[in-house]
């Protein structure tokens, strides 16, 4: 007994020092990590405001928001927007649905239902750009086998990424395959994570199946859709590798998503301030979006909390 | 008229056999409470009753109808959840009247009904609120408002009160009692607490590891419990067991301390057995002369006092009403009225018929 004290009353005195240290200590990795955000994030911003193309040099200079104001003015730029907006409300609203119903379908714990929702996780773990290069020999119009597939249904000449008005439903098709387990994983868990009480009262109460899923899990299950959804939105809007490795953002003009387009204007046409500022506006947009989910979020979660 | 019949009911989880053939008759319009240590199976019960668990072997009957089959929805029965299962999403109105509104019934119906519970609860000033701006009390009165309307013939409470403080425990238990005996709905109600039994229930269903001890009125198992267990169970502080040999009409304790029998037992030719000797708190005085025994500790409660005695190799409790002061590790005296003493049998703990 008097000697926990005695080493209370050392570690007490000790105390002083270490206070005065320690916070400094635990933060460190962290401030690390924001300076390594800060720096190129800064340094993008401030490129964003100079006319400066590495082919010419000399025609570098400072000129304000004119970069913006180029590109706010510019049909390619609005068609960038669109094609993202496009390509990542469908991308996750079809990973949604799908991932909410396979997650309803595995619901009950099951020997079988814990096998197949690992193997469907499977092309979560291949690499985006792998995955694509996968598609694209499938795809691939002279020994594809989704090529060859379609074609016994009597599709012939369909040519996937290769034509303008397939090729945003082919890379939306890819995203979907890589990216749905990730949706279905997260609902799965809120699923089987939601109180079983409500649904055993519903079922007493003689509530219907179609009301129980309306009424009762889909409201319960909000906050997962949310994450799940807001997880998906953030990393879409930004996709780069699936689109780069199916098409470089073509044919044409057709896939042009921000990042592609950033980086075509960067390592093709040399545009150090045009690239930074298609970057900073991605930057904002993608801010905007998290700032309202996070909101969103934490308000149901409160919610959840208060009935738990 | 029976309620609710349950038949040679058994239940298996895989191998694992968590009901043993039980059966419980319930009349109508009583307040049946099942009680027993965690695990003994009284929730399953609860849940076979309510269909929301299958009926491995046996019957279920619930006025008159055999209802092993039929979906939970059909059967007629409204039940109170641990957590209360709440919607969360809907109002306290919402809440309540859902069912009604899945039934279709005519909505001025629902209004009155809706209405009329939530008289009955104090909810009247809370039906447009949701849930989650509850108080826990208030949601289990919303949670029994839900089953009130429905108008069950049989209520189903799984402990209820688990999830209050201590304070509106005691208070819910009241009301819940009250609310019975006025509306007179056959009522199940599982709880681990003996307490809760004593007070609420008409009739208590006391049982251990999925077998039926004992059945009956409260006061009947307290003074009549059938064995060990349900002596020990019932009661707080609970009874004081000793170990001993009858002889010479006593109950010798191993530092020979003679523990009067009851004198139906003087009678019986029980000479030389082994008998484990049963008398409540209650039932110990602390007088002048008697029984020696060291006192380990003094517990006043305001209302009794209890002292913690050790004699005969036991520790004992006594419960008088009487301020005691004693110091620990002093000897008092005690007595015991033999004519509330209970002899076990300590092979099966079966209690040994006067």
């Amino acid at each position: 007994m008097s000697s926990v004290l005695q080493d209370h009353s050392a570690a007490l005195r000790r105390r002083p020092r270490l206070t005065a240290w320690l916070p400094y200590l635990l933060s460190l990795p962290a401030l690390l990590v924001c300076v390594g955000i800060l720096v190129p994030f800064i340094t993008a911003a401030w490129y964003s405001l100079q006319r400066y193309n590495l082919a010419m040099p000399m025609t570098r200079g400072f000129i304000w928001f004119g970069q913006y104001i180029d590109l706010f003015t510019d049909p390619d730029f609005w068609n960038t927007v669109q094609v993202s907006a496009i390509y990542t409300i469908a991308t996750v609203g079809i990973e949604l649905l799908l991932g909410l119903g396979i997650a309803l379908l595995l619901r009950e714990r099951s020997r079988f239902n814990n096998l197949v929702s690992v193997a469907l996780l499977l092309p979560l773990m291949t690499a985006p750009a792998i995955a694509s290069l996968m598609w694209k020999l499938m795809t691939n119009p002279n020994f594809g086998v989704l090529s060859w597939l379609i074609s016994l249904l009597g599709v012939h000449d369909f040519r996937w990424a290769s034509d303008p008005r397939t090729a945003m439903f082919t890379v939306v098709l890819v995203d979907v395959w890589v990216y749905t387990p990730f949706m279905m994983i997260l609902l799965l868990a809120g699923l089987r994570s939601l109180p079983p009480q409500p649904f055993e009262a519903a079922r007493l109460d003689g509530v219907p199946a179609r009301f129980v899923f309306f009424r009762i899990t889909l409201p319960m299950l909000t906050p997962y859709l949310v994450t799940a959804t807001l997880f998906r939105l953030l990393d879409s809007i930004q996709q780069f590798d699936i689109i780069y490795a199916m098409t470089q953002g073509g044919p044409g003009d057709s896939l042009m998503v921000f990042q592609v387009r950033a980086y075509l204007e960067f390592f093709q046409y040399t545009n150090v301030g045009t690239s930074a500022a298609l970057m900073m506006v991605l930057w904002a947009i993608t801010y905007a979006l998290s700032n309202v989910f996070v909101k969103q979020w934490l308000k149901l979660r409160e919610r959840a909390h208060g009935t738990a | 008229m029976t309620a609710v019949a349950i038949r040679g009911v058994r239940k298996l989880f895989g191998q694992i056999e968590v009901l043993h053939s039980v059966d419980v008759e319930i009349d109508d319009g009583d307040f049946v409470i099942l009680v027993g240590p965690s695990g003994c199976g009284k929730t399953t019960l609860l849940r076979m009753i309510a269909g929301l668990e299958d009926v491995s072997h046996g019957e279920i009957l619930i006025g008159g109808r055999r209802v092993n089959d039929i979906a939970p929805k059909a059967r007629d029965v409204a039940m109170v959840f641990q957590n209360y299962a709440l919607y969360p999403h809907m109002t306290v109105r919402q809440n309540m009247s859902f069912a009604l509104r899945l039934a279709r019934t005519a909505r001025v119906e629902i209004d009155k009904r809706v209405e009329r519970a939530a008289e009955i609860l104090g909810l009247g000033q809370l039906l447009d609120r949701s849930p989650r701006q509850l108080s826990g009390g208030q949601r289990q009165r919303v949670a029994m408002g839900r089953a009130l309307v429905r108008n069950p013939q049989v209520f189903l409470f799984d402990e209820p009160l688990s999830n209050l403080d201590a304070k509106l425990r005691v208070q819910m238990r009241a009301e819940i009692k009250e609310l019975q005996q006025r509306l007179k709905t056959t009522t199940v109600y599982v709880t681990h607490d003996q307490i809760e039994a004593m007070t609420m229930a008409d009739k208590i269903v006391i049982m251990r590891n999925g077998y039926v001890e004992q059945t009956g009125a409260p006061l009947d198992l307290y003074d009549h419990p059938a064995n060990q267990f349900v002596a020990g169970f019932l009661g707080s502080p609970s009874m004081n067991f000793l170990d001993g040999e009858i002889a010479e009409g006593a109950m010798i304790a191993a530092d020979g301390l003679r523990w009067p029998l009851p004198e139906s037992f003087a009678a019986q030719p029980l000479s030389g057995r082994k008998v484990v000797y049963g008398i409540r708190p209650e039932h110990i005085t602390i007088t002048e002369a008697g029984i020696p025994a060291r006192v380990q500790l003094v517990e006043p409660t305001g209302s009794e006092t209890q002292v913690v005695l050790q004699a005969s190799g036991s520790t004992l409790i006594a419960a008088s009403r009487e301020r005691i002061i004693a110091q620990p590790g002093t000897i008092l005296h005690i007595m015991v009225d033999p004519a509330r003493a209970h002899l076990f049998d300590p092979e099966s703990g079966k209690r040994l018929a006067a």
